[in-house]
């Protein structure tokens, strides 16, 4: 592994900025973004009674080996290359501006016209083509020599082992930099004085941190006490004898349950979140955000041919998932979306559904459950949960997609689609647990393919239901 | 390797990503294949590459202009140039958006509302020329040549200067000479026989003591000179810098002599008389090369180091440690000659110490120093000599060295009132509102003159006073001249092309000149269809087609002689064929034959003197519109002594006024204070502060120094504008004066000493030349208490005879 670097002698530089502008052409970059800078830096008293300094502040991005902007990047769109540089991939930046506060230098800028960051990468496209880097080339005063530190006969190594050279770094801060300065002492110290490496540069976001540090955490949480309650309660229900499918009589009478819109809906829904889900987490790249293992977003991502494949992947089945639901909203408004909201209404009885439901579950069987509507009240709060998310995530997913500029909606966006994401599929995971693995509800399972579902089942399970639908037959 | 990364790197060419400067997108491309080195496919990119040259200082870099589909998108650093080797600074890379300045002149227009007003109407260029035509043959026709002023300035108005001789008018004065280097270039062509050349044939590479005199080399950026001048601090070479501010070299500098302003001439004399009462010069390049040292020796006798150091304020210990260190490594020594000279008023003797310094040193044509020139022999100019000689009417004959024609004061002094010898102006890439000092004397000779006529490419504030305003076609989009290069160790040739399309209607000076020669009569001159028939003509002495050099861009031609060899015997171009220490020719006219330090006057308690410097982002008032470059550097700062600051109640970021003794008030400019200036100076960076709304990014951005040189000296030899003579106040927006002084601001004002007159100088009085002289009076005398008489009648501190 190759390990490119940068010198800056500032005993030659003269502070004229031809690199500052070779840069922002070499980039075609707009006015007011720039890859590197060189500030002058007047003289000034520092009461010492030294005399003054005048040079200036010339920096890029460090290429720090232990670079704080790295795993903060929620998509790996910042990574360090074969060659030791830290390149950000333009195809799956999103633009959120983690790496931009996590930046001690302040090396990061914010692409508002591209929805993606702009740093130096040692003008890699023009390096692996065997040319210098543009800074390099144009500087007047041959301040800058860059080369490879691994390659024994490079310029650069032999000036390392030549000159006394410095990183701007502290004790606070020291992330490596692979930008090193040759110069007299006190301009050296003079420019490291005013640019000093900011600490708080470390610490990642506020939302990257909640993210990492809070919801990554409690989705696993929940997570493992969802699957851990869901094969309690069907250990309790093997062990009770609850759980013995129920004998079929051969000729049942069968009630209408769902239409075959409503059933092509669920099946697609499911499809699509199992889809987001794996995609989604495989696009959980950091190590810090990961909730999948590596091995298996590797073998995802593969699958998709790249990461930037599998990122236009997910947003494109956003934007089906976002569209079929519109559709089913707008043109199915009075037949499924009115009748869909009403059922999620809660009322009294669910309330007393929920508490006796509850002292069942903590050792109680005995507790009757009052009569239900078409659905009980854990089901409405498996529909409000996953209805809220699935606005959320796609409100948040428009946003991290749609939205180019800095501030916090879109570095927010992020822990909030995962956040979204995490309890839909704590929610999904155990609606799927119920339908495939308890006995008992076999029958819910079945009647999401043909529709039908047994009167018996709905008498017991949903009486108040039968019952409005035995009326309405009856009037019939 | 390096043979293929070079080529690599000319052709490489980026995929554009979005912009969010709108391109102009040129259709077609600037010619046919003239120029073009190749086509190079990268993906879906086609990129073409034309070798130029850069205009945006004297420097002339060698670019590579990098064109995609009609459009420029990249210029980069010819690596052929033996100037710049492929590197190039921040304004030759940023001048590609000259191309797209939407502020660009397009068509010629016609004024329509008074002058001054900048409202101007569209007219074709048959219209334009007709009536240029017409108003150049009645001013002729009725007043002779001589009535016709010229201000010209770089390579493309040689075609205008070369046809305004042919019609026998001398009034030709380019600030580059009068307001920059002409008291330099004739001080050391009186004493070499031959200028310092442009650039100044400086061995800076390899010199080990180099000695920078008021230049400020990085924030003054030439490609070239940054690199030789980093070279030689890389290979360890004792770097000094007088300088009343703390430039970046100064910084950089082993001894930084803090100076007082106008004393540099007797800081020279003073090393000089150290040189030669040590006998530390260069014995046997003295004997064999020079004349005259009698005379010097005898001259500079007076001129003690102690002496000196009460003039310069710079401790006398320090200028004899410095003059021995010179002494240790001559003759790698180089006495910088700067570039701007305009100082003073007495700055061709000032230039003339620095000559002779550089002689006793054996430092010209010796590595190290200073080369030697070449020659290079071209075909015709495009105009024959005049028929009927020169019209010398309008020169005063008070300067007898203004190699350019007539001094710009000259033209302006004769251009004013009713019945004024010049009655019509043209501008040629000039501003005169800030090149040429006392701009309200500018503006009277502009409201009397019978016919203004601008040639530019940006509508500066000479656009607004002009009656015909002709667009030219910017250095990207003409051709020029040939450059030919003969200050340089390697001579070469190089060519300016278009690499785009001019913009709007906009052409290149030869076309322009042309029509207007032929519409005049003048058909014996311009005789070739076009440029670049010219450009044939002028290189088939070489062997040499437009073509190939348009392909080539540089080419290299045989070295001939840039050192003096050992013991060689050499005859310099001067009258006696060696190197004039004592110059008959200066008192042949009536200047002094040995230099002489003429104290200027210093500043009153309250009053500062207003120097003026660069930016590395801009070239005079010429980039202020560049958006890359005024991004980088939007406004000038005003330099202001920390102490001085204090007392005021002032600090950095404060914006003050500016009002000078003739009560020219401007302003607001931010301070920037600072230790590293003395008590009785303040600095800006000139360019800044443009008046014409017509300039969208420049315009009212920073403030102008030349707005404040209400005053100028003009240099006897060369009639040199020395602007450096103007005092400004520190005042509030109503013009009140911000009080507060200290100590030092009396101290560094102290009165000088009078100039020891041990041997009585010829009896010759130095012209002072015209120009605001009368004002001058105005200024109270501050040192009107003389000081101590000097202790003896100065003889060396050592007898030379005793030491060698």
């Amino acid at each position: 592994m190759a390990r490119q670097a940068m010198i800056i002698d500032m005993d030659r530089c003269v502070g004229c900025g031809a690199c500052v502008i070779a840069c922002q052409e070499e980039w075609d970059l707009p006015e007011g973004v720039q890859r590197n800078w060189v500030r002058p830096l007047f003289p000034v008293s520092d009461h010492s009674g030294d005399r003054p300094v005048f040079t200036h502040d010339v920096g890029l991005c460090n290429q720090c080996r232990n670079a704080s902007c790295i795993d903060v990047c929620p998509t790996g769109a910042t990574y360090r290359d074969d060659r030791g540089r830290v390149v950000v991939d333009n195809e799956t930046c999103i633009g959120c501006g983690y790496c931009v506060s996590a930046c001690p230098y302040g090396a990061r800028v914010l692409r508002e016209d591209l929805g993606r960051v702009e740093k130096c990468d040692f003008c890699a496209p023009l390096v692996d083509a065997g040319l210098s880097p543009a800074c390099v080339a144009a500087c007047p005063a041959g301040a800058r020599i860059f080369g490879d530190l691994d390659d024994r006969i490079s310029e650069a190594s032999a000036y390392f082992r030549e000159h006394a050279l410095r990183q701007n770094a502290s004790e606070l801060v020291n992330t490596d930099p692979q930008v090193f300065y040759a110069g007299r002492d006190p301009v050296v110290a003079r420019v490291f004085a005013e640019h000093p490496p900011n600490p708080n540069g470390l610490k990642p976001p506020l939302p990257a941190l909640v993210f990492e540090k809070a919801l990554r955490p409690a989705f696993f949480g929940l997570l493992a006490l969802v699957i851990t309650g869901q094969f309690v309660a069907l250990g309790r229900q093997l062990i009770r004898g609850e759980a013995k499918d129920e004998e079929k009589p051969h000729a049942e009478e069968m009630i209408r349950r769902h239409d075959a819109a409503i059933i092509a809906l669920h099946w697609f829904n499911a499809l699509v979140w199992l889809f987001m889900a794996v995609t989604g987490s495989c696009l959980l790249a950091s190590s810090v955000y990961r909730v999948t293992p590596e091995i298996f977003n590797q073998m995802v991502i593969e699958t998709f041919g790249s990461y930037a494949a599998l990122l236009k992947f997910h947003i494109r089945v956003g934007g089906i998932w976002l569209a079929v639901l519109l559709f089913y909203g707008v043109f199915g408004f009075r037949r499924y979306l009115v009748p869909y909201l009403r059922h999620l209404q809660i009322d009294r009885t669910d309330i007393a559904w929920l508490r006796a439901k509850l002292k069942r579950i903590l050792g109680r069987p005995g507790v009757a459950l009052p009569p239900q509507g078409k659905y009980n009240a854990g089901q409405k709060l498996c529909g409000w949960i996953v209805s809220l998310s699935t606005i959320t995530l796609i409100g948040s997913g428009l946003a991290i997609v749609l939205f180019r500029g800095s501030g916090s909606l879109i570095q927010w966006a992020i822990p909030l689609h995962f956040a979204a994401a995490a309890v839909a599929v704590v929610a999904v995971v155990l609606h799927a647990f119920m339908a495939t693995v308890v006995p008992s509800e076999r029958a819910v399972l079945f009647s999401m393919f043909h529709g039908h579902i047994p009167a018996r089942y709905a008498k017991e399970h949903n009486l108040r239901w039968w019952e409005e639908v035995r009326d309405k037959t009856a009037q019939n | 390797m390096s043979d293929q990364k070079k080529i690599q790197r000319r052709t490489f060419c980026k995929a554009l990503g979005a912009s969010a400067l709108a391109p102009a997108v040129l259709s077609g491309r600037a010619h046919a294949d003239i120029g073009v080195r190749r086509s190079v496919r990268r993906g879906i990119d086609v990129c073409e590459e034309i070798p130029s040259l850069c205009d945006l200082c004297f420097w002339r870099c060698g670019i590579l202009a990098k064109v995609k589909q009609g459009r420029l998108v990249r210029i980069e650093g010819n690596p052929d140039h033996p100037r710049n080797k492929g590197r190039l600074c921040a304004r030759g890379t940023g001048g590609r958006h000259l191309v797209e300045d939407p502020d660009r002149l397009r068509t010629p227009l016609l004024r329509t509302g008074d002058r001054g007003e900048g409202r101007w109407k569209p007219i074709s260029w048959d219209q334009a020329l007709d009536l240029w035509a017409e108003k150049m043959r009645a001013t002729i026709d009725e007043h002779g040549p001589g009535a016709i002023g010229l201000f010209s300035h770089g390579l493309s108005s040689r075609f205008l200067s070369n046809f305004a001789t042919h019609l026998g008018c001398p009034n030709n004065s380019a600030p580059s000479f009068g307001q920059c280097r002409g008291p330099r270039d004739v001080g050391f062509q009186l004493t070499f026989g031959d200028g310092p050349g442009s650039p100044a044939r400086h061995d800076m590479a390899r010199s080990r003591m180099i000695v920078l005199i008021g230049c400020h080399i990085g924030e003054n950026v030439q490609t070239g000179q940054v690199m030789e001048f980093a070279e030689a601090l890389g290979r360890g070479a004792r770097l000094v810098v007088v300088d009343p501010r703390m430039s970046v070299a100064a910084s950089k500098a082993d001894r930084w002599l803090q100076i007082r302003p106008g004393t540099d001439t007797a800081l020279l004399l003073a090393w000089i008389h150290i040189l030669i009462a040590e006998c530390l010069y260069d014995r046997e390049y003295v004997e064999r090369y020079t004349t005259g040292f009698d005379e010097l020796r005898e001259a500079i006798a007076p001129y003690r180091p102690e002496w000196a150091a009460e003039v310069t304020q710079i401790p006398r210990e320090v200028i004899e440690a410095e003059a021995r260190a010179m002494a240790e490594r001559k003759p790698a020594v180089l006495i910088h000659c700067g570039r701007f000279a305009a100082w003073y008023g007495n700055d061709t003797q000032r230039a003339r110490a620095m000559a002779i310094l550089t002689a006793l040193l054996g430092a010209w044509g010796r590595p190290g120093g200073y080369y030697m020139k070449s020659d290079v022999t071209l075909g015709p100019p495009p105009c024959p000599p005049p028929h009927e000689g020169m019209d010398r009417s309008v020169a005063t004959g008070r300067h007898a060295f203004t190699h350019f024609g007539v001094a710009a004061q000259e033209i302006v002094e004769a251009s004013i009132g009713r019945g004024a010898r010049i009655r019509q102006w043209i501008f040629c890439a000039v501003n005169p509102a800030h090149s040429i000092p006392d701009f309200r004397r500018t503006r009277e000779a502009m409201r009397s003159l019978d016919f203004i006529t601008m040639i530019d490419m940006i509508p500066t504030e000479g656009a607004l006073w002009a009656d015909l305003i002709l667009p030219e076609a910017s250095y990207l989009e003409r051709h020029d001249d040939v450059l030919a290069v003969v200050d340089h160790p390697r001579p070469f040739v190089a060519l300016r092309q278009p690499v785009v399309q001019p913009v709007g209607q906009s052409k290149g000076l030869y076309w322009i000149v042309q029509k207007l020669a032929h519409r005049l009569g003048h058909d014996d001159c311009f005789t070739q269809p076009d440029v670049t028939g010219y450009l044939d003509a002028r290189l088939a002495p070489l062997g040499l087609t437009c073509e190939q050099l348009a392909r080539e861009g540089v080419h290299l031609l045989d070295e001939q002689q840039p050192f003096l060899a050992e013991g060689q015997d050499f005859r310099f171009e001067t009258p006696s064929g060696r190197i004039e220490l004592h110059s008959e020719t200066m008192k042949s006219q009536g200047y002094q034959p040995l230099p002489t330090f003429e104290p200027v006057e210093q500043p009153p308690m309250g009053w500062f003197r207003l120097v003026s410097g660069r930016s590395p982002y801009h070239s005079f008032a010429r980039t202020q519109n560049l958006p890359r470059l005024m991004e980088k550097d939007p406004e000038n700062h005003l330099w202001l002594n920390q102490g001085v600051a204090e007392a005021k109640g002032l600090a950095t970021g404060d914006e003050v006024f500016l009002q000078n003794e003739d009560g020219v008030r401007t302003g607001p400019i931010p301070l920037l204070v600072t230790p590293a200036i003395r008590t009785d100076v303040v600095y800006m960076v000139h360019g800044y502060g443009s008046r014409s709304r017509a300039l969208g990014r420049a315009y009212a951005s920073g403030v102008s120094d030349n707005v404040l040189t209400s005053r100028f000296r003009a240099d006897g030899p060369t009639g040199g504008t020395g602007i450096r003579v103007n005092f400004v106040q520190l005042v509030t927006r109503d013009g009140r004066e911000i009080p507060g002084e200290f100590e030092q601001c009396r101290l560094q004002r102290s009165s000088l000493p009078p100039v020891p007159e041990a041997v009585a100088p010829v009896e010759i009085t130095p012209d002072t030349g015209a120009g605001s002289s009368e004002q001058k009076q105005e200024i109270k005398e501050v040192d009107d208490t003389p000081a101590e008489p000097p202790a003896d009648n100065g003889f060396f501190s050592v007898k030379p005879e005793e030491s060698c």
